[in-house]
């Protein structure tokens, strides 16, 4: 058994109360803090909670504008308060969103659910890396050729979002265009993508290409 | 073997600088003019800081900005906010070679963050949060400095965060556990004026103590901003709002530690409530002076 690092235990312990204190609850007082000038050690914890829950809640509400909106403070503070209690995990805002959103689905609904993933696919978008460069690749054959879709692309029920540059960029698709690129997202090579729909793939590709959804393809 | 790290004390003074929105961009390359201009009189700044995270996790655009502003050849500094150096939790390696990669993209002049941590457990708390004033934390940041600098292939610049809770048992006072890790790391610093005297506010101590306990050759940036003020049981807390032009009290520190060190590169941090491009530029000026009455013949 390793032996508990009293450094990490420490930190932890702090980090802890302020979560607690985030989310309007007692802290347990499980970190041993000297008192202040003027900060005793409950009050310090308990201003770092507001900044903490004050931060996140700026960042997911400037992400998820809309469902912000829909909830009103009271229901979109809870959402933050669940996600307080047992996180964040990422150190990144915009995964916090997503964490967020996934944490919060069933207590959602499907309409509410859904508009948090479409605000969420947007966030995301922008943040997504640009694509690597793509070298010809080494065979034509349709049976052998795999779609690469841009990073940023996020396939919804009925939607599809993606960046190009940094224009955001999002489009309905019907359920077999969107079987077709579920299929491209997924390695199907080109042949049996196009097998999908075989008289329609050929311009839906074309499509797809000219809006940057598609960036190459790769021979496996 | 390690990759050797260059001196700390190649990084230029290169005058007043401001944290930079993305709203401010235009304003900045139009008032530097078509051939990039005087950057005195002008745009007002010599050099921009912005915030390491902000290009990496938040977007495209964000990146595209910082491409137009390294293009026009304004000065970069990169600061961040989450490396958490002070954390029990491996460093995340992806992000050092992330900020390597910008750094170079953009030609940036440093590359900066906090003397704190983040979070720990698997959790994030998304803000700055203080070091055990220990003997043991000395020795665990100072090994991760030196692992980070090595990632970075570059020195790191550590700033002092504002503190509002101080973990019981420490024996180091805080300026001189910020001097033990940059003279063992042998890294910079970016000495936070604001920081300082929020800090003092909260927790007690000398602000002139604090500064002066630092030595002057490691100092290569100084930051300024605005606290706001907090009614306690206990007294007048501050808090690190960065919320409007610098107080008379933190351009008194300012000046105190140039008097020490030279003149320094000085940046101004303003968050909440940002003025537009020009009134922002011209809330550091004083610190333009300071700098000036420095460089002056005697």
């Amino acid at each position: 058994m390793p032996r508990p690092d009293p450094y990490a235990r420490q930190l932890a312990a702090l980090q802890a109360d302020v979560l607690d204190a985030a989310r309007g609850a007692v802290p347990r007082r499980r970190a041993a803090l000297a008192p202040g000038a003027a900060l005793g050690p409950a009050e310090g914890v308990a201003l770092l909670g507001r900044l903490v829950r004050a931060r996140l809640r700026a960042s997911l509400v400037e992400d998820l504008p809309r469902l912000a909106g829909r909830l009103g403070p009271r229901r979109f503070d809870a959402l933050l308060d669940d996600l307080l209690a047992s996180g964040p995990r990422s150190a990144s805002l915009a995964a916090v969103t997503d964490e967020l959103v996934a944490r919060s689905r069933a207590a959602l609904g499907p309409r509410l659910a859904a508009l948090a993933e479409l605000e969420a696919a947007r966030a995301r978008a922008l943040v997504a890396p640009d694509p690597d460069p793509l070298p010809a690749p080494a065979s034509a054959d349709p049976a052998r050729l795999r779609l690469v879709l841009h990073p940023s692309v996020t396939l919804l029920p009925a939607r599809v979002v993606w960046r190009r540059g940094g224009e955001l960029l999002e489009r309905r698709l019907g359920p077999a265009e969107r079987a077709a690129l579920g299929a491209a997202r997924d390695g199907e090579p080109l042949a049996r993508v196009s097998a999908r729909a075989p008289r329609r793939a050929a311009g839906w590709c074309r499509a797809w290409v000219e809006a940057g959804l598609v960036v190459g393809a790769r021979a496996r | 073997m390690a990759r050797s790290v260059p001196p700390v004390h190649g990084l230029p003074v290169l005058g007043v600088g401001v944290s930079l929105r993305a709203g401010h961009v235009d304003a900045l390359l139009a008032a530097r003019g078509p051939s990039g201009g005087s950057s005195v009189g002008d745009a007002g700044v010599d050099v921009v800081e912005v915030i390491s995270e902000n290009v990496l996790r938040r977007g495209v655009p964000a990146r595209q900005a910082l491409e137009r502003v390294a293009a026009a050849g304004v000065p970069i500094l990169l600061h961040g906010v989450s490396l958490s150096i002070a954390g029990a939790a491996p460093l995340d390696r992806r992000l050092l070679r992330e900020l390597r990669a910008l750094a170079r993209e953009v030609n940036a002049v440093s590359v900066s963050d906090h003397l704190a941590w983040t979070g720990s457990g698997g959790r994030s708390l998304h803000d700055l949060l203080p070091v055990p004033r220990t003997e043991a934390a000395v020795r665990h940041v100072v090994r991760r400095v030196r692992e980070a600098q090595e990632l970075l292939e570059r020195p790191l610049v550590l700033e002092n965060p504002s503190a509002y809770v101080d973990f019981a048992g420490g024996t180091i006072p805080p300026g001189e556990l910020l001097a033990r890790v940059a003279e063992e790391a042998d890294c910079g610093l970016l000495l936070d004026v604001n920081n300082v005297l929020v800090t003092v506010a909260n927790l007690g101590g000398d602000p002139a103590a604090f500064v002066d306990a630092l030595p002057a050759s490691r100092i290569v940036q100084l930051h300024v901003a605005a606290p706001r003020e907090l009614r306690t049981p206990r007294g007048t807390a501050q808090v690190d709002v960065h919320g409007g032009p610098p107080t008379a009290a933190v351009w008194a520190l300012h000046r105190r530690v140039l008097a020490r060190t030279g003149p320094r590169t000085t940046v101004l941090e303003w968050d909440e409530d940002t003025p537009a491009f020009g009134p922002l530029a011209a809330a550091v000026a004083p610190a333009r002076t300071s700098l000036e009455a420095l460089r002056a013949p005697a």
